[in-house]
This record gives C-alpha cells, structure tokens and sequence, in this order.
C-alpha cells in the first residue's frame, strides 16, 4: 500500500492527465500494476482515472489520495461514503487507530492517518493543536486560558479544543500571520 | 521537552522572586529584630529549586486532560508543602506550629503567585489571538 500511495503521489505531482490502468487486482500479491502519464494542453482537462475490477483497499487509497489533493474528501458513517468539503470541517481527531472529521452536525471517519492529513491540509487552514487533533483555524471562535495555564480555543460549534504547550507558540504565530 | 524546560525555568525565578518577598514579610512579621548573613541571599534560589523539582514529576508525554492537570497541580502544592516545611523543621524542630502555619501559608501565596503570573500571561496572550480572530472573522 505504501509503495501504491508514493507512487501516486509522484504521479499526482506532474502536470499531466494522468491514467491509472489496472487489468485485474492490485494487492500486493504480484500483480503489477500498469500507469500511464498521459501529456495534457490545459490544466481543465487534468484528471486521474483509476480503471480496476473493484475497488480494493490500494484502490480507495488512491482515490482518497486524488480526492485529498483538492477541497475534497471522502468521510465515513458506517460504510456509508459522503465527499466532505474541507470548509465545513471544525476539527480531525485521533481516536486510537481511528481518525474522525467533526463538522456542525456531523461526525465522519476519515481513512487516513492524523499525519497525513497535517500533511495534505497543513499549508491551508488546518493547524495541529495537540497530538491528537488538528483544526481549522477559521472555525476558531476566541481564546481563553484553561486553570493549568494552556490555551483553550472555543470553536464555532461551541467545543472546545485544548492547545498543547508543545503547538501552542507555532498556532499563536500561524495566527498572528494570517 | 524544551517547552516544559523553559515552563520550568521561567517558574525558577518566578518562585525566587517570590520567595525573596515572602521571605521578607514573613521575618517582618515572625522575627523582625533577625540580624541575617550573606548566606541568607542564597535561600531563595535553594527554594526556588526545591518547589520547582516536582514539577517534573508532572511531566508527561501525553496530553493531560485539563482536569488531570488541575489534580496534578494539587499533588504538586502538597509535595512541595511537604519538602519546604521539613526542610525547615529539620533545621529548627523546635519552630511553634503556628509559625509553621503562616509559613505554610505563604508556600501557598508564593504558588499562588506564580500561577497568577503564568495565568495572566496566557490570558494577555489569548486577547491577542482573540483581536486577530475578530479581525480575520471580521
């Protein structure tokens, strides 16, 4: 899978049309898979296809990944899929293994580590607060000191989200230059 | 690591600070005809030290709830209670309770003290952010 997400993030990386063909299952178990790089004239026309007998799990990922590179992403309830603007969403956060986007009424899972989304998200609005959670600066309400001497941001959905020491100088500065 | 180092070097001087005034009203209050020696100017520093070890105790990798970290500050108020008040007992096992009280109490004020410093600084930091946030929020 990782060799699967790195390459697709080189691929993602060109200017081009970019076709991913796989005749038959992608799963680690021998199969190769076959890219294509396919040279474009406008950027409107830019796009990734991903051509598969079903979707398996390196599939989604991919997907995910090509999804992510935009506004977009895809969020889960049960197995319900839904595609999530990153504008609505208040905050990601880790839960053990498990990483959830919180939006107004909502709570999605997100098939991606906390990592990576600091990662795909980080140069936008989103900003890690503590080790487990990342939020988005514009659904920031105001600041105010908790009794232990951390900051503690109150979000646009009433929550409230309790800034790590170890974030709280580069979160205060990210701010300040906004 | 490094923030909770600097966290802890800025409560050292805080607590010398702090210590050095209580120090002064409490021999005002306790023995103020005391003639004192040069060494006396070292005790607030020794002090400073000893209040500021146990916070270490309370460092940890792991996000602390708001709640455990209140709990931790109330542990952290009695050990360091514990460590002045015998250091001093076991200088002068003769010292009246009630002096032993007024000390104990000025431990409490010196922490709390520290606190208020540390809290006002969070919260003057807190108005900034919020002035930035009304303004980005328009």
């Amino acid at each position: 899978m990782e060799n699967s997400c790195s390459l697709s993030r080189k691929i993602a990386s060109c200017q081009f049309v970019i076709e991913i063909l796989c005749l038959g299952i992608y799963n680690g178990r021998g199969r190769e898979m076959r890219v294509f790089v396919k040279n474009v004239p406008k950027f409107e026309d830019e796009r990734v296809v991903l051509e598969c007998v079903e979707m398996s799990e390196d599939f989604r990922d991919i997907r995910e990944y090509a999804l992510m590179k935009g506004n977009m992403l895809s969020g889960y309830i049960e197995d319900a899929a839904f595609q999530l603007n990153l504008s609505d969403i208040i905050y990601f956060e880790a839960v053990g293994e498990l990483v959830f986007a919180y939006t107004e009424n909502e709570v999605y899972e997100i098939k991606s580590r906390l990592y990576e989304i600091e990662k795909s998200y980080g140069e936008q609005m989103f900003m890690r607060c503590s080790k487990s959670i990342i939020a988005n600066i514009s659904k920031i309400q105001s600041f105010r000191p908790a009794p232990d001497t951390r900051l503690i941001a109150k979000m646009k959905n009433g929550e409230e989200i309790v800034i790590s020491r170890m974030y709280a100088k580069a979160l205060k500065k990210r701010i300040m230059e906004v | 690591m490094r923030d909770f180092l600097m966290m802890m070097g800025r409560s050292f001087l805080l607590c010398s600070f702090f210590i050095a005034i209580d120090m002064g009203i409490i021999g005002l209050i306790l023995e103020p005809d005391a003639k004192l020696g040069y060494e006396v100017l070292f005790v607030p520093p020794i002090y400073a030290f000893l209040c500021t070890l146990p916070s270490f105790f309370m460092y940890s990798k792991k996000e602390m709830s708001t709640r455990r970290a209140v709990v931790g500050r109330i542990l952290q108020i009695i050990i360091i209670e514990a460590i002045v008040l015998g250091a001093i007992y076991s200088q002068q096992p003769e010292m009246p309770f009630t002096d032993g009280l007024i000390i104990g109490a000025s431990i409490l004020a010196v922490f709390g003290a520290v606190w208020l410093v540390n809290f006002l600084r969070v919260k003057s930091d807190a108005a900034a952010l919020n002035e930035k946030l009304k303004k980005f929020n328009g």
